[in-house]
C-alpha cells in the first residue's frame, strides 16, 4: 500500500478520459467520412458504413482485455475494475491505433495482432520504444503481405481529385481512419494543450520543423502547396499529436522534447521523401528508440 | 527555480477562524538534550516558567506548575527520546514576575538579541539590512500563521515596526496570502500607522510559504543583501518575549485531517502529548484507520503512536486515512520534473541535495508512486 496522504486527481484513468474526448470528435468525422459517406454511395454494405467505429472500438477493448488479464491474472491486482481497466495506456493506444490504420484493414488480423504486442509489451518493462507506431507498422506490414495495401478508401480509390489546401482541413485527404480532419486536430491540440501532462513541444516543434523542410523542399520544388498539404495529409499532424507524445516513450525534460521534436521533425521530413505515408511512424519509432539517451544527456 | 502549484482545496480539512485553547493537559513531556544540565530531581515541585535545564546561555522552562514524576520515552521528531515528566497540579504558580518595559520600541539592539536568547524564543541572528516576515503558511490546511495574523494583528504590525526601527534595516517585508480576505482587511485597516512595513499579497502557490522559494520570488537576493527571515510565530515570540518578559511556554498548531470531526488550531502547552489532546476529547476522532502525520500532508512525515509531544518545531498535526490506490508503473510524464520547484529528478537522482522535501513529485504523480519513500532509501 502507498503511504501517502494528499494526492492530485492526475491519474492515468483521467488522462485516458482527456485523451478518449478529444478524439471523439475525429472518431465521428473518420465514421462519417469512411462509412456513411461510403454506404450512402452504395460502395458498402451495412458491415462497411460501421466497419470504421468497429476497428477503433475493437482497439480499445483489446486494449482494456490486455490490462485486465494482465491486472486479473498476472498482478492479481485486487483495485478497483476501473483502475483495473485504466492501469495502463493500452485502451488508448488501442483507439490511436485503430485510427491511423487503413480502412481496408482486416478487422479479425488487427484485433490479433494488436492483442499478441500488446500483451507481450506488458512483460517487457525496460524497452520504451513507440508501441503504437510499432503496432501500426506491423499491421500495415502484414496488411501489405496479403493484399496490395493502400490508405484509400473504396471511394477515393475510384475517382480522381483536386485538392486544395482547404480540403485537407475539412478531412478531403486520404489517410487513416480517424487521421485526416486537419481542423479537428488543431481543436484537439489546443485542448490537450491546456492539460499539464500532455507534452505540447513536442508536436508543436516537430510540426514546426517539418513544415520548415517541407517548405524548403516546395520552394526547390516551384511547389508551394506541398506544405500545407502534407502537414494535413498522411496522418502527420496526427501522428505529431497523439503518437510521438505518448508519455512512456517520449522525453520528459525541457531540453529533452526540443532535441526529441527537432529529430522527429527531420527524420519524418527524411522518410518523407522516400515513403510519404509511412514516414512519421518510421521516424517516431526511431526518436523513441533515442528519447531515453536525450533525456539522460539533457539531465548531465 | 522551476514553478509553483495550485493544490487542490478540500473544505472539509479547514479549520475555523477560532484558537481553542488547551493550556491545562495532565502531564507535560520535556526532551532531555545531550549537554544539558538537570536543575530537577525526581518527586520535586516545579513552578511555572522555572528553568528545567540549562547549557551555557540557553534555558529550557517549565510550562505548567507541579511534580516531576521521572522520566520516559516519548516521540520527538520522529524519535523516542528520553523525556522529564511534569504532573500538573493545575495551580499556574509563577517562579517570578520579570517587570517588562511598556512599549517594545523602549528596547536597545543588544537587549533584545539578548532577551530572545535568554527566554529561548529563536535561535536567529537579527541582523541584516532586509526584513522578511512570512505570514505564508507552508502546508495546504495548515492555518497556524494565518489564526495568528487574524487574532495578534495589531501587536503583529507594533513588533515588526518597532524592530525594524530597533535594527534599522533598509526594508521591511511582510507576506501574505492574496486570498486571506479576512486577514487582508485586518491589516490593511491598521497598516496606514506602520509605513515602513511593505505588505506584499503573494498567491496562493506551493510551497511559497518555504524560505527559500519565498525569498526567490521576491528576487531578494540580488546586491548582496542580506536578510533577516522571521515567521509570524518568531515575530509573535519576540513580542510576547519583549512586552510581557515571558518564556515561550506555549505554541499555536493546526490539527486537522479527514479522520477527525473539526479541524481546529490549538493553543497548547510545549511539551503536551497528542495522547493528552485526542484523551480530553479538545479533537474528535471519526474514523479509527488512521495515520498521524506531523507538519503537513505534503512535507511532513508519518509517526507511529499518539505519543507524540509538541515541541517548537511543530506546525501542524493531521490525523488522516490513507489514499488507498496502488502504486502503477511509471509513464514517463516528467511531471515529478517539470513540476519541482528546485528542478530535481527524483527518478534519475539528479539535483537531489536542493531537494527541500515539498512532496510536489509524490502527489502530482499520475501513477501514484510514492518519492517520499524512494528518496529516503
Amino acid at each position: 500500500m502507498n503511504n501517502i496522504y494528499l494526492r492530485s486527481d492526475y491519474s492515468i484513468k483521467k488522462i485516458s478520459k482527456y485523451i478518449i474526448l478529444s478524439l471523439i470528435p475525429l472518431i465521428l468525422a473518420g465514421f462519417y467520412k469512411n462509412g456513411i459517406k461510403l454506404y450512402a454511395n452504395d460502395l458498402v454494405n451495412i458491415y462497411g458504413l460501421f466497419k470504421p467505429l468497429l476497428i477503433t472500438i475493437s482497439g480499445f477493448l483489446t486494449g482494456i482485455i490486455v490490462n485486465l488479464i494482465y491486472e486479473n491474472l498476472i498482478k492479481k491486482n485486487k483495485d478497483k475494475l476501473s483502475n483495473k481497466i485504466f492501469s495502463s495506456f493500452h485502451p488508448i493506444y488501442g483507439i490511436i491505433v485503430g485510427s491511423i490504420i487503413s480502412i481496408n484493414t482486416n478487422i479479425f488480423l488487427y484485433i490479433i495482432v494488436t492483442f499478441i504486442i500488446f500483451m507481450i509489451s506488458k512483460f517487457i518493462k525496460n524497452t520504451k520504444i513507440n508501441l503504437m507506431a510499432f503496432t501500426s507498422l506491423i499491421i500495415i506490414f502484414i496488411m501489405n503481405i496479403i493484399s496490395s495495401f493502400t490508405f484509400l478508401n473504396i471511394y477515393e480509390a475510384t475517382k480522381t481529385f483536386n485538392l486544395s489546401s482547404f480540403d485537407y482541413l475539412i478531412g478531403r485527404g486520404s489517410g487513416g481512419i480517424n487521421t485526416t480532419f486537419g481542423l479537428l486536430l488543431l481543436i484537439s491540440l489546443v485542448i490537450l494543450g491546456s492539460k499539464n501532462y500532455y507534452k505540447k513541444m513536442i508536436p508543436l516543434f516537430s510540426a514546426l520543423t517539418f513544415m520548415i523542410l517541407i517548405c524548403g523542399y516546395g520552394i526547390y520544388k516551384n511547389e508551394i502547396e506541398l506544405i500545407f498539404n502534407n502537414i494535413f495529409s498522411n496522418g502527420i499532424l496526427f501522428c505529431f499529436i497523439y503518437i510521438a507524445t505518448d508519455p512512456i516513450s517520449s522525453s520528459y525534460t525541457m531540453y529533452g522534447n526540443l532535441i526529441y521534436s527537432l529529430l522527429l521533425g527531420i527524420l519524418t521530413f527524411i522518410f518523407f521523401l522516400i515513403e510519404p505515408t509511412l514516414a512519421v511512424l518510421g521516424a517516431i519509432l526511431i526518436v523513441s528508440i533515442l528519447h531515453d539517451f536525450i533525456d539522460k544527456l539533457c539531465l548531465r | 527555480m522551476g514553478s509553483l502549484i495550485c493544490i487542490q482545496h478540500n473544505k472539509t480539512y479547514d479549520a475555523g477562524p477560532k484558537i481553542i485553547n488547551y493550556l491545562n493537559p495532565d502531564f507535560i513531556y520535556i526532551p532531555y538534550e545531550k549537554g544539558f544540565k538537570l536543575n530537577i530531581k525526581t518527586k520535586e515541585k516545579v513552578l511555572k516558567e522555572s528553568i528545567l535545564l540549562t547549557k551555557d546561555n540557553k534555558y529550557i522552562y517549565s510550562p505548567i506548575s507541579g511534580v516531576v514524576l521521572g522520566a520516559t520515552k516519548m516521540i520527538i521528531d520522529k524519535q523516542k527520546v528520553p523525556c522529564i515528566v511534569i504532573e500538573n497540579d493545575f495551580k499556574e504558580k509563577l517562579n517570578k514576575i520579570t517587570p517588562a518595559k511598556k512599549s517594545v520600541y523602549n528596547y536597545q539592539k543588544d537587549e533584545v538579541n539578548k532577551l530572545i536568547k535568554e527566554y529561548n524564543a529563536f535561535n536567529k541572528n537579527l541582523d541584516g539590512n532586509t526584513i522578511l516576515i512570512n505570514g505564508i503558511d507552508l502546508e495546504i490546511y495548515e492555518e497556524t500563521y494565518k489564526t495568528i495574523i487574524s487574532k495578534y494583528s495589531s501587536e503583529i504590525l507594533e513588533t515588526i515596526d518597532a524592530i525594524y526601527d530597533i535594527f534599522k534595516y533598509h526594508k521591511c517585508i511582510f507576506v501574505i496570502k492574496n486570498n486571506d480576505s479576512e486577514i487582508i482587511e485586518k491589516l490593511v485597516y491598521q497598516i496606514g500607522t506602520y509605513p515602513n512595513i511593505e505588505l506584499k499579497l503573494m498567491p496562493d502557490l506551493y510551497p511559497l510559504g518555504h524560505k527559500d522559494i519565498l525569498i526567490d520570488e521576491l528576487n531578494l537576493l540580488k546586491n548582496n543583501n542580506k536578510i533577516t527571515y522571521l515567521t509570524i510565530e518568531d515575530v509573535l515570540a519576540i513580542y510576547n518575549v519583549l512586552r510581557k518578559k515571558k518564556p515561550i511556554t506555549e505554541k499555536i498548531i493546526t490539527v486537522s485531517g479527514n479522520a477527525i470531526e473539526k479541524a481546529k488550531v490549538i493553543n497548547v502547552k510545549i511539551g503536551t502529548s497528542l495522547k493528552d489532546i485526542l484523551n480530553n476529547n479538545i479533537i474528535k476522532i471519526i474514523n479509527d484507520n488512521y495515520k498521524i502525520i506531523i507538519n503537513g500532508l505534503l512535507s511532513g512525515y508519518e509517526v507511529e503512536s499518539k505519543d507524540i509531544v509538541i515541541t517548537k518545531k511543530i506546525k501542524s498535526i493531521f490525523i488522516n486515512l490513507l489514499d488507498q490506490e496502488e502504486a502503477k508503473e511509471c509513464i514517463n510524464c516528467g511531471l515529478c520534473h517539470r513540476k519541482c520547484p528546485v528542478g530535481c529528478d527524483v527518478r534519475n537522482n539528479f539535483k537531489l541535495e536542493k531537494c527541500i522535501n515539498c512532496g510536489i513529485c509524490t502527489y502530482i504523480c499520475p501513477s501514484k508512486i510514492n518519492f517520499k519513500d524512494k528518496k529516503v532509501k
